[in-house]
């Protein structure tokens, strides 16, 4: 199980140069380019999808880092497909169901709604491809993963606007480093050891008040205290962690990104 | 009757009315098993992804007599109006403000209106939609008409109860871990079952007083469950799910103790992708399935032991009907006159019936109608009307309802067209 980052070198290329193409004579028609110039904007920050570190990593956009390109995108215009194929930087990129996701997010409003999309990985391009794949064309979990008001937020900040980045609490202290290793480590063990426990806990998140922000903390704190690889300064700073619930960015002590929306 | 007679007479599938009122895509439909004969107006239910249930009711619209023709009245569907003391002052309001877009009367009144469309009077009808904080994924009215169920993403199921003319929520079950996606009440209304993507079904008793109490939770899927349906004469319990397979689930004598009595996977030429719905013909010794892998697929069980209590009489494949879609299959269902009708998300409707050629392996299904572009967006639900007059409801993600009707090419015999409705 690596540590720290999911992918920590990830394989960047040159921006390509577009050359324009002529008009398309059909001007109704959704010209594929559009939809790749629109993907491309997307910058993202594979690593703060899973934990929340100030400065970003690998800002690079989608086409950078190979996960797009402009073959990606097939459009059928007899049928109304649309089938668009993303390679993942790893073959066993856990936040691939997120990514494909937020590409469906954001493209929705593109095209006219009779119009059919498929969201896929590339052949070969990752382990659990079949099942990638079926969870990102069914429709229904799409939906109920929209109406997830904490997925629904992660996937709303793929944006080219601004990058996507989690703040810290300023009141962080000095061993707010060995503190990271700490949560890192747990979190991501946490997360692939207990991901039912999170479902539940994510479940009470939604409908149980905030009064109970208490609970969570000691779930949690249990969590990283079996799976902590340096000591953590403790059960305090854990508390002084908890972000107001009103922020707008999502609460880093229970939520984490649910792959298996 | 048989379906296609001796001569094989063309038919289509012709629009009797589109139901607008929803504002998000419609998931899921019911008939009332109680109405649509005996003088008794139809009455539909509809569920949205905009979080509210609709009710809608066929009126009877009055034909002048004419005396070549036979006399009938052509069916039209209306919201069912309803109206409470709360109500009485929307509605004056309502009067003075029938110009108005749908839109701006959603900002007035703050709550959702839904216009029926073809009365030359607008009925207006509000819905007490605050009861699901989601998706109203499934709903289903009980056998004998008075209750119905709904089930949200909101991992709750609502249980409502007409109220003098207004419908009232009368109890709400909880358990589920997320999104209940369906809820099927069985023959007899003593029993009612949800799935839901925490991979569980649940079976509640209905207790006096509204009450309900969960005698069983399901475990054996290893992924979301789509649907449950219950057998429509034993108390046997039908799911189907993201996990390819169909299970059978039984209870062993009167103890409470349900389990998976069968599981129809790839092995026993079972569904290569999440199984999306069944239906049961009207004796319950055949049922449909449809599923992503693009197939339907018919099984049969003796239903003279199942019905005799042996609750491990077995379902076998008996056809599978591929090629005729080239994308998923949400809905199925088989009328009580033996046609099965699928919608899917291709925008069409298609309908089987069994095939005058019997091979040597059994009776074969085969495509009679094709309507396409039924809908402008992917179809959710199909269903038959319970009485035998071939209307067929069909729900879309665009956000529409549409009533149609089967009926011979050579003509109808109502002499209304749809403009007239």
């Amino acid at each position: 199980m690596t540590l720290g980052l999911i992918n920590a070198n990830p394989i960047v290329r040159e921006k390509k140069e577009r050359i324009n193409r002529a008009e398309a004579a059909d001007h109704d028609a959704i010209d594929p380019l559009d939809i790749y110039d629109i993907l491309n904007l997307i910058s993202i920050d594979l690593v703060h999808i899973v934990r929340d570190i100030r400065d970003p990593e690998h800002p690079y956009s989608l086409e950078q880092l190979s996960v797009l390109s402009e073959d990606s995108i097939t459009v059928d215009h007899n049928l109304a497909r649309i089938l668009i194929t993303f390679t993942p930087t790893i073959q066993h990129c856990s936040m691939a169901t997120v990514i494909g996701l937020c590409l469906r997010i954001k493209l929705k409003d593109c095209f006219p709604p009779h119009f059919k999309l498929d969201i896929k990985v590339a052949p070969g391009s990752h382990a659990d491809e079949e099942a990638v794949n079926k969870q990102l064309n069914d429709k229904e979990r799409i939906v109920a993963a929209m109406e997830n008001p904490n997925l629904r937020q992660l996937v709303e900040e793929f944006d080219g606007s601004r990058s996507f980045s989690f703040d810290r609490n300023n009141k962080l202290s000095a061993s707010n480093t060995s503190r990271l290793a700490s949560e890192i480590g747990s979190s991501h063990s946490a997360r692939f050891t207990s991901y039912e426990k999170l479902m539940r806990l994510d479940h009470h998140v939604d409908y149980i008040a905030s009064n109970n922000n208490r609970s969570r903390n000691v779930t949690w704190r249990f969590l990283t205290k079996i799976f902590s690889l340096k000591k953590s300064s403790g059960g305090d700073s854990e508390e002084k962690m908890s972000v107001p619930s009103k922020s707008w960015r999502p609460d880093p002590n229970s939520r984490w990104p649910l792959q298996g929306w | 009757m048989s379906l296609l007679g001796e001569e094989e007479e063309a038919l289509k599938l012709s629009e009797v009315q589109t139901l607008k009122g929803h504002t998000d895509r419609v998931w899921g439909l019911a008939w009332n098993p109680a109405t649509g004969a005996d003088g008794v107006p139809a009455i539909l239910a509809s569920c949205s992804g905009d979080k509210t249930v609709r009710i809608w009711q066929q009126q009877q619209q009055q034909q002048q007599p004419q005396p070549q023709q036979r006399s009938c009245s052509s069916p039209s569907f209306h919201c069912k109006f309803r109206i409470d003391a709360k109500e009485a002052l929307v509605l004056t309001l309502r009067f003075s403000f029938v110009l108005i877009t749908t839109e701006a009367r959603e900002l007035l009144f703050g709550k959702q209106l839904a216009t029926a469309s073809f009365d030359a009077m607008k009925m207006l009808s509000l819905l007490l939609e605050d009861r699901h904080d989601r998706t109203v994924r499934s709903c289903a009215w009980s056998p004998s008409g008075k209750q119905l169920a709904t089930a949200s993403f909101d991992a709750t199921t609502a249980i409502w109860e007409e109220n003098g003319s207004d419908f009232e929520c009368v109890s709400t079950l909880e358990g589920h871990e997320n999104e209940v996606k369906s809820v099927s009440w069985n023959s007899s209304g003593s029993l009612l079952a949800t799935c839901s993507r925490d991979k569980c079904v649940w079976i509640w008793e209905v207790l006096p007083g509204n009450e309900f109490d969960c005698v069983s939770v399901l475990t054996g899927h290893t992924q979301d469950v789509k649907m449950v349906h219950w057998h429509p004469t034993v108390d046997v319990l039908f799911s189907c799910s993201y996990d390819n397979t169909i299970k059978v689930w039984a209870e062993d004598g009167d103890s409470d103790d349900w389990h998976c009595v069968q599981t129809l996977s790839e092995s026993n030429s079972g569904h290569t992708s999440t199984v999306w719905a069944l239906s049961f013909n009207v004796t319950g010794d055949k049922m449909v399935t449809c599923s992503d892998d693009l197939t339907v697929k018919v099984w049969s069980v003796d239903i003279v032991r199942l019905q005799s209590g042996d609750i491990h009489a077995s379902w076998c494949h008996l056809c599978t009907m591929s090629g005729y879609h080239d994308r998923t299959i949400f809905s199925v269902h088989w009328s009580r006159e033996g046609i099965i009708a699928t919608g899917a998300a291709d925008d069409a409707i298609r309908l089987f019936g069994e095939s005058e050629d019997q091979s040597v392996d059994g009776p074969a299904y085969k495509l009679i109608l094709k309507k396409e572009k039924a809908h402008a967006m992917d179809i959710n639900s199909v269903q038959w009307s319970p009485t035998g007059n071939r209307l067929l409801a069909s729900a879309s993600d665009d956000g529409t309802i549409k009533i149609w009707k089967l009926e011979s090419m050579q003509g109808t015999l109502n002499h209304s067209s749809p403009n007239t409705l």
